[in-house]
């Protein structure tokens, strides 16, 4: 467990300097302003990847589905058609730009009903029954998503389009304090209630049956990590737009390190999360320096995780 | 201490279990019947992971106290009632260790592994045979071996006072068996009241105590297990050597 915690600390530290010093010029720490403006997008970086990362722990535990993700699944890209469509509402009827976090939340909880009504369908706690459905109906948000982001991004002006595009790939920008000071306690607080179910996630992994013949009140430990995994997911993608794979392949690195702990994996997850899309971020701004640009780290993270993503796949159905 | 389970104008549906009122007490009660007879959904009743559709359970306490099954929070009545259903699962990881600790759960409300864990943890696996296979995942294991790891999820709590499990002995071999039965005499002399249900009617006999056959949802008889058997038409045999169930041919 202390090395665990080691490693844990250590992803976030290493995260944090790469994040903070990587840039077009090279390696090396800013000073003024470009400092504060970096601190804060490291800082968001953090914040994003806890959120995922313990979402996606809790999800796979929850629905005993190593392909369980707030992208695979469909409820980031859910979050990314509500935001979207706020945004658009913000846009050409000039409500406040408030809505787009409810919009995103929004979107990631239709986005989790319809999982769940997909889960409960094939059959709830059974071990085969929960994999397919929830990952088809991920299928299905996605591709929905970015077909009415598209004919959004189409109806609107040129200038007021390109915004959408961030909901669809995510990156990460400089945020105002108060965004990110929202964003951060929204999200130390769904980590707190995600890992506290750690316990009843535990004994689900046995199925609902087992579960609450030990005691788990399984409805209401559901409701809780669905409703925690929605804010989280709703939360990140309002500040950074779809960002896959980071809360699949995070998990899936942490239980090697833990086992069976979920409460703990959520924590790890969270925290090597946090570092690893911080530092990825950094290291996608230093990499494109050269052609005067940089990659949004949502695509970075779906190059390192798609592939990722078919090896578990393997994995699972040999 | 649970002294009295009892079943009052009982209906679950779809199963059709009809049970006009049933009293459980302190000691064995094999529950026997055929293949969808209905003795999963009465143990499931009696476990209280099932609500019936109509009809209450209760438990009565020593002092006359009684507590509608329904008043109970999950965790309370886990720490009451280890039940174990027929098709138990963990996760594959788990090793056995791990997987009879679980059972420890709802009292102690964590998973940390602590040495007076541990310690119960061995002492129902060498109850049940499988000591040496404290440190092995669950997914290495044999029918019988992973089928006597989940029982001992139901058997290391002794705090617990009442017993369910549905068909603890499938898939068990003769000697297996004969320690899963001892386990559950001994619990049973020990005034907890035991709930099991079996098909294998020799296990039924080494079990003995009280015996409810199921037909159709329904208890259509009720006393002592051979008496019960006899009534339904089989032929008890005992030596003082050995013992067995001879069926009537068909």
């Amino acid at each position: 467990m202390t090395r665990a915690v080691a490693i844990c600390i250590g992803c976030v530290v290493l995260g944090t300097v790469v994040s903070l010093a990587a840039g077009p010029d090279g390696f090396g720490l800013p000073s003024g302003d470009l400092l504060e403006l970096r601190a804060s997008r490291t800082a968001l970086a953090l914040v994003v990847g806890a959120a995922l990362s313990a979402v996606g722990a809790a999800l796979q535990a929850l629905l005993r589905n190593p392909l369980a993700d707030p992208f695979v699944l469909g409820v980031s890209g859910g979050a990314a058609l509500g935001a979207a469509i706020a945004q658009a509402a913000v846009v050409t009827l000039a409500v406040s730009s408030a809505v787009v976090g409810l919009g995103a939340i929004g979107g990631a909880a239709a986005a989790s009903a319809l999982v769940l009504w997909f889960v409960r369908r094939d059959g709830g706690g059974s071990r085969d029954g929960v994999t397919g459905g929830a990952v088809l109906i991920g299928v299905v948000v996605n591709a929905f998503s970015w077909a009415v982001v598209s004919t959004v991004r189409v109806a609107l002006p040129a200038s007021e389009a390109q915004g959408l595009s961030t909901w669809l790939i995510g990156a990460l920008t400089y945020p105002s304090t108060p965004a990110l000071l929202v964003a951060a306690v929204v999200v130390v607080c769904g980590v707190v209630a995600l890992a506290a179910q750690g316990p009843a996630l535990v004994l689900l992994q046995g199925g609902d049956d087992d579960a609450r013949r030990l005691g788990v009140p399984v409805e209401r430990t559901g409701l809780i990590v669905v409703t925690g995994a929605t804010i989280l997911t709703g939360v990140a993608v309002a500040v950074t737009g779809v960002i896959g794979f980071i809360g699949l392949l995070v998990p899936h690195a942490v239980r090697r390190l833990l086992g069976v702990d979920v409460g703990a994996a959520v924590w790890a997850s969270a925290l090597c999360g946090a570092g690893l899309l911080a530092a990825l971020d950094g290291l996608a701004r230093a990499a494109f320096a050269v052609w005067g640009t940089e990659l949004p780290v949502g695509a970075v993270c779906a190059l390192v995780g798609a592939p990722a993503l078919a090896v578990v796949l393997a994995r699972a159905r040999p | 201490m649970t002294t009295l389970i009892e079943l009052t104008d009982i209906i679950v549906e779809p199963t059709r279990l009809r049970v006009a009122r049933l009293t459980l007490a302190a000691g064995m009660t094999v529950v026997l019947g055929d293949n969808g007879a209905g003795k999963s959904t009465l143990l499931d009743v009696v476990g209280g992971v099932l609500r019936p559709t109509q009809g209450a359970v209760s438990l009565l306490d020593g002092s006359g106290q009684t507590t509608a099954m329904s008043a109970l929070s999950p965790q309370a009545r886990a720490q009451r009632i280890a039940s174990l259903g027929q098709r138990p699962l963990a996760a594959p990881g788990l090793t056995v260790e791990a997987r009879i600790a679980q059972g420890l759960m709802p009292r102690r409300g964590a998973l940390a592994l602590g040495d007076g864990v541990r310690l119960r943890a061995r002492s129902c696996a060498e109850t049940l045979g499988i000591a040496p296979l404290l440190d092995r995942p669950l997914a290495t294991l044999s029918g019988g071996e992973l089928q006597r790891a989940h029982v001992g999820r139901a058997l290391v709590d002794d705090a617990a006072e009442v017993v369910v499990l549905d068909e603890p002995f499938s898939s068990l071999d003769a000697d297996a068996s004969d320690l899963l039965a001892g386990a559950l005499v001994a619990r049973a002399a020990r005034h907890h009241i035991v709930v099991v249900s079996v098909h294998d009617l020799d296990v039924a006999i080494a079990l003995g105590g009280r015996a409810l056959w199921i037909d159709g949802g329904a208890v259509v008889d009720d006393g002592p297990v051979r008496d019960v058997l006899e009534r339904r038409g089989l032929r008890v045999v005992d030596d003082g050597e050995h013992v067995g169930v001879l069926r009537r041919r068909r």
